[in-house]
């Protein structure tokens, strides 16, 4: 591929150009606001004011040694996160329980429960688990877990995006994780698996 | 607690791994609109200058050539062109043999441009041109009103 720095050049006056850094980032900054939001509209939405943004204020972005335009592109999905979940704070909350069918994803994948070897109740009662306790983690830790592990993006990147330092980048990566095992295993011992509500539920007609 | 870590890790790992299907219709709808904004005018107006160029330069160049080439014909002084010298020709008129009794022999001498041709012969005898002056007749036509009235409105 050609130089990026020159299509960026070229794109802040280019249509082509801009439309070639759009192909190519369109995919992880949508993948990214699905992930952080859980709904495709939001994400389409998300997405949209992002590259808007980008297109206004491209002429402001400034070639850094380690800076990449991948970087700065995500440093402005993060902020559009932020406003979202800013306004959305101010907004009369409907719980999933009570509405639904406002839920646009289906978090379980049945083909990771086959890839790690485990039971496929089991592994979607975790997956599901998880996905509830990252939402209880702050902002910040949320970001960084989702670039990291669903944005696939380097240490080095994050600290761009989120303007750290790549060692606050990793004790926040670390600390998140430890969080998320601690909520994790409150959780287990407060609620029955999925193994023994089935077990439950095969005794109880022998008991009766 | 490690192997629980791990274990987070790697289903962190797992479920980002999957792609997740974007909608395309989203995607070009985007796109769309991004490049049609009103960012990228100047661009536009650029591309339409662009190629007013292309197509109206060569448009323009020609129009020019063809343009010189007529003021150079027009305005080229007279000793430069050339005639053609045509030698005289006869032309023999013969309609009907009782009507006409005479065939008449016409030498058309054409003009020449050798100065010779505008000396007269002083051998030739003189020819006496005509005087119009002596019988110019001038008819007027006068329209004369029926109606007096008529007339009036005529002065």
């Amino acid at each position: 591929m050609e130089n990026e720095q020159e299509v960026i050049a070229y794109a802040q006056h280019d249509p082509e150009a801009f439309g070639r850094l759009y192909d190519k980032h369109y995919q992880p900054v949508f993948g990214y606001m699905y992930n952080r939001t859980g709904n495709a509209e939001v994400a389409k939405d998300l997405t949209s004011e992002t590259f808007f943004q980008a297109l206004k204020n491209l002429h402001r972005y400034k070639p850094q040694k380690g800076k990449k335009f991948k970087s700065w592109l995500f440093a402005i999905a993060v902020a559009q996160v932020g406003n979202y979940y800013r306004g959305r704070s101010k907004m009369f909350e409907v719980t999933t329980d009570a509405a639904p069918e406002i839920v646009a994803r289906d978090d379980f994948r049945p083909d990771i429960a086959y890839r790690m070897g485990e039971d496929a109740d089991e592994l979607k009662e975790q997956v599901d688990l998880l996905c509830k306790m990252m939402k209880q983690l702050n902002q910040k830790q949320q970001n960084i877990l989702t670039l990291r592990y669903f944005s696939h993006m380097t240490v080095p990147e994050i600290a761009a995006v989120m303007k750290m330092k790549e060692g606050t980048v990793k004790s926040h990566i670390h600390r998140a994780i430890k969080k998320l095992q601690v909520l994790m295993l409150e959780e287990d011992e407060q609620k029955p698996t999925q193994k023994e509500k089935k077990r439950k539920r095969l005794r109880l007609p022998s008991a009766i | 607690m490690t192997r629980k870590k791990v274990h987070i890790e790697e289903m962190l790992e797992q479920i980002g791994s999957q792609e997740i299907c974007d909608d395309n219709l989203h995607r070009y709808r985007l796109r769309r609109a991004l490049l049609c904004s009103k960012y990228f005018e100047d661009s536009r107006k650029k591309t339409r200058w662009n190629i007013v160029f292309s197509y109206g330069a060569p448009l323009l160049a020609g129009t020019v050539v063809v343009g010189m080439f007529a003021f150079m014909a027009t305005s080229l002084p007279s000793s430069e062109v050339t005639f053609i010298e045509s030698t005289s020709s006869e032309v023999h008129v013969a309609v009907d043999a009782d009507s006409v009794h005479e065939a008449a022999s016409v030498s058309v001498v054409e003009p020449s441009l050798s100065a010779s041709a505008f000396v007269s012969n002083p051998s030739e005898p003189l020819v006496q041109l005509a005087d119009f002056n002596e019988q110019t007749s001038q008819n007027t036509v006068r329209f004369i009103p029926i109606t007096p009235r008529a007339s009036a409105l005529v002065r």
